[in-house]
């Protein structure tokens, strides 16, 4: 895998409440341990595309259950921060 | 590290915006509201107190920086009182926020706990105003 490409995956929001407070958190706090730029668009609802570092940002995706999050990453380490975005979002064994 | 001052003119605004920003960190980041008065019978009132602003820079001073996030009106100006009250060197790393009191503490809070400037945290924290609650 070349980690220096950009990098892309999509996950379902799957949580009840939606994209709420606690896990836009949990993202931000992911997404700074990574140096990659990354970058989320909500692909069911309009929505602008922002910077996942940002809590005040991913507030904006307004995602609910069921919507589903482009999140995108350009860096060298660009496929592992997504992995662990994945890991958080879309947990292995959880419905799609 | 920063520390956050939370001034409402109503205590339960107060302590609830602690609790919520408080949900949003990751490392401890030292937080404490002032709300509301005591009137002479020992009962809470609507109203703002420059000393207990002033008493709660002084209990949670970092060398870092205090920011203040204010709710309206009087809370500014005890906010400033308080300030003025304190030595130059501490006023100095002190900052009064243009951010909304809820969203600028959850974003504060947050900056805060991954360790960026008073001047960083603020500039994340007073961006809020420049966002639309609802995407139409």
């Amino acid at each position: 895998m070349d980690d220096a490409k950009p990098a892309t995956i999509t996950v379902t929001i799957s949580n009840p409440n939606g994209l709420h407070l606690r896990v836009g958190k949990e993202m931000v706090y992911i997404a700074n341990r990574f140096q990659a730029q990354i970058t989320a668009e909500n692909l069911t609802r309009p929505s602008p595309v922002v910077d996942v570092k940002s809590i005040l940002q991913i507030m904006q995706l307004q995602a609910r259950t069921g919507h589903t999050i482009r999140i995108s990453a350009d860096g060298p380490d660009a496929h592992a921060a997504l992995d662990a975005l994945r890991d958080l979002l879309a947990p292995a064994g959880s419905p799609a | 590290m920063i520390a956050l001052i939370i001034v409402s003119h109503c205590h339960d605004i107060a302590e609830g915006v602690c609790r919520l920003a408080g949900e949003m960190t990751q490392t401890p980041v030292p937080i404490a509201g002032v709300g509301g008065i005591v009137d002479e019978n020992g009962q809470r009132q609507i109203g703002t107190d420059a000393t207990a602003v002033l008493e709660a820079i002084e209990s949670c001073w970092r060398p870092a920086g205090v920011l203040i996030l204010v709710d309206l009106g009087s809370a500014i100006l005890s906010a400033e009182t308080a300030l003025e009250l304190l030595p130059d060197e501490q006023r100095e790393r002190c900052l009064i926020s243009n951010a909304p009191l809820v969203e600028g503490a959850v974003v504060a809070a947050l900056e805060a706990s991954l360790g960026h400037s008073l001047e960083d945290v603020n500039r994340a924290a007073e961006a809020v105003r420049n966002l639309d609650k609802v995407l139409r």
